[in-house]
């Protein structure tokens, strides 16, 4: 088991690895000079090789790039153009109010997808099926922050039901309810959709024909049974995507003025804060490769079968 | 003719398949005709009937500065279309020719190959497009159709891969090398066209995709730059005028909504005819 784990993991370190390289190419080939940026308008020449030295870009390409590596394994992620402070510190401070509403819409749409996927499928080519098919296609094809606009503009504007934007007082959760909303529909069109139809391809298997002839009722035998062995794609797709989840956050954080890492991007594409975008794609791509890494652990419980393979 | 045709036949096999090409057509015949159905000049700006309401005078109404909003989603239909499309030709140009050489060689060149997709893979590449292209000084569209393209080319290499690997083994292809039809040509006209269908169906998809990520990226203010008139960022704009005249906002994004349902519903439809593996079972 143990040594499942480890293989995936090694499996992890040339995908950051990649990631981290071709962040450092993109740094270093910009057009734009990052000195010139933390001068500003005044500054004479002697201050300008001080602050190139000092930053280590005078040292040629090979020698930046392991020294960026380097910085990267402590957890250095370079000092923001604007902030004048490390890019860590400013992520960190983000990080709480991202994963607040990353968690609750990850939550919302496992729970509705997978129930509006199994009624679907049990519902086959009736009219409920249909439904929940289109209305899982119309929500795969809504851009998220448009969504969220309208969300706004209905519960919070129209009807007052909601707060119209902001992260609130500490443990009052209204706040999060339209952003998570949002920000969880389009997942969950995916899930509903995968649900379904892998729930279909074993609901025909022998081992089901068995539960129900020993007497489980048609619901209770795909609950129990079917979708234990249908789970395997859905846990998929959950992992695939929640790229969609991280870019959908970035969008829905900046519609809601949601204090997060996404918001804290899109500011500094505003103001081309290189260091903190570049610092935001690296974290929120880690947590991309931990979630698909969590994915595949996760397949060895659903199914012990893989375990043995390794 | 004889094959649109037929292709139309089977098509209507699929009521997916039969709606989604009917407004992918729509937007297309739009796009292409925009200047002639267009009542206003999409940038041109009337402080004198700024913030309209819809009527008959303004489909749509209008937005903030005057600008005529039917006029300006036409026009945004050209940049979403051209971005959905050309990036999803970038993407299936790699992708084709780097599946193909690695079904092709197999050994160390598929070994590299796949591994360099799988890394593809491992990478959120929306953010990662956002991060290439949030680095230049200028963004534009051109800027995000290549971008998009050159991200997205890991599920075709995949797929491409996958199939020619099985059709390779099929005894048409094998009969083709007994007569002595050379690799490149028995790529090219015997085990390409094969492989055809499934690459098809994912294009599709990766078109409804691209649209959403192109408005994503306008949104953000990385895309097309004012005044031309994309989804996305005219979406921006209207942020501030959302409780007051919600239509500036609403009509874009119902665009953005039914262009990507067209081609998701497409995609979904040809899977149906193409892959008829579903098979009829009940609980």
């Amino acid at each position: 088991m143990y040594g499942f784990i480890l293989k995936r993991l090694a499996l992890a370190v040339p995908v950051m690895l990649g990631i981290a390289t071709i962040i450092f190419l993109l740094m270093f080939f910009i057009p734009g000079d990052p000195v010139r940026m933390l001068m500003g308008q005044h500054g004479d020449p002697e201050t300008e090789a001080e602050i190139r030295a000092d930053l280590g870009l005078d040292k040629p390409l090979h020698v930046q790039y392991f020294r960026f590596l380097g910085r990267l394994l402590k957890g250095d992620l370079g000092r923001s153009y604007r902030q004048r402070r490390p890019v860590k510190e400013i992520l960190l401070e983000r990080l709480p109010a991202t994963l607040k509403l990353g968690t609750a819409a990850l939550c919302l749409a496992v729970f509705f997808g997978v129930t509006a996927g199994i009624i679907a499928a049990l519902n086959r080519n009736k009219p409920l099926d249909g439904a929940v098919m289109v209305a899982s296609l119309v929500g795969i094809s809504t851009p998220v922050f448009w969504l969220g606009l309208m969300l706004m503009l209905v519960f919070a504007s129209r009807l007052k039901w909601l707060p119209v934007a902001g992260y609130g007082t500490n443990g009052d959760l209204r706040h999060l309810v339209l952003p998570a909303v949002s920000l969880s529909l389009v997942y969950l069109g995916y899930i509903a959709r995968i649900t379904r139809s892998s729930l279909l391809e074993v609901i025909g298997m022998e081992f089901l024909r068995t539960a129900r002839a020993k007497g489980l009722g048609k619901r209770v035998a795909a609950i129990k049974h079917g979708l234990r062995n249908a789970l395997i794609p859905i846990v998929t797709v959950i992992g695939l995507n929640f790229a969609g989840l991280l870019g959908g956050a970035v969008a829905t954080e900046t519609v809601f003025a949601w204090p997060g890492i996404g918001r804290t991007m899109v500011l500094a594409i505003g103001m081309r804060d290189v260091p903190v975008i570049e610092g935001g794609v690296i974290i929120l791509s880690l947590s991309f490769v931990l979630i698909n890494l969590l994915v595949d652990v996760s397949y060895s419980f659903i199914d012990p079968r893989i375990r043995l393979e390794s | 003719m004889r094959l649109i045709r037929e292709s139309w036949t089977q098509l209507r096999r699929s009521k997916h398949a039969t709606v989604g090409v009917s407004i992918v057509l729509v937007l297309v015949l739009a796009a292409i005709l925009a200047p002639v159905i267009a009542p206003y000049d999409p940038y041109y700006a009337n402080l004198d009937e700024a913030l309209e309401p819809p009527s008959s005078r303004h489909l749509m109404g209008t937005d903030d500065l005057g600008r005529d909003i039917f006029s300006r989603v036409l026009y945004g239909a050209r940049i979403s279309l051209q971005v959905g499309v050309l990036a999803e030709v970038i993407s299936l140009a790699i992708g084709i020719a780097a599946g193909a050489l690695a079904a092709h060689y197999g050994g160390w060149v598929d070994m590299t190959l796949m591994r360099v997709a799988d890394m593809f893979f491992a990478f959120p590449t929306a953010l990662f497009a956002m991060a290439v292209i949030a680095v230049f000084e200028e963004p534009s569209v051109t800027k995000i159709f290549v971008v998009l393209g050159i991200v997205n080319w890991a599920g075709i290499a995949r797929l491409v891969r996958g199939s020619l690997l099985s059709i390779k083994e099929r005894e048409f292809a094998e009969a083709a090398r007994a007569l002595g039809v050379g690799s490149p040509r028995l790529m090219v006209r015997h085990l390409l066209p094969n492989a055809l269908a499934p690459i098809l169906v994912v294009a599709t998809i990766g078109i409804a995709g691209n649209i959403l990520t192109e408005a994503w990226l306008s949104f953000l203010g990385l895309g097309a730059q004012a005044p031309l008139a994309s989804w996305g960022s005219m979406i921006t704009a209207a942020q501030s005028f959302i409780y007051t005249q919600p239509w500036i906002c609403l009509c874009p994004g119902l665009a953005i909504v039914i262009t990507v349902l067209g081609f998701n519903l497409l995609g979904d439809g040809l899977r149906d005819i193409l892959d008829p593996r579903l098979t009829r079972s009940r609980l």
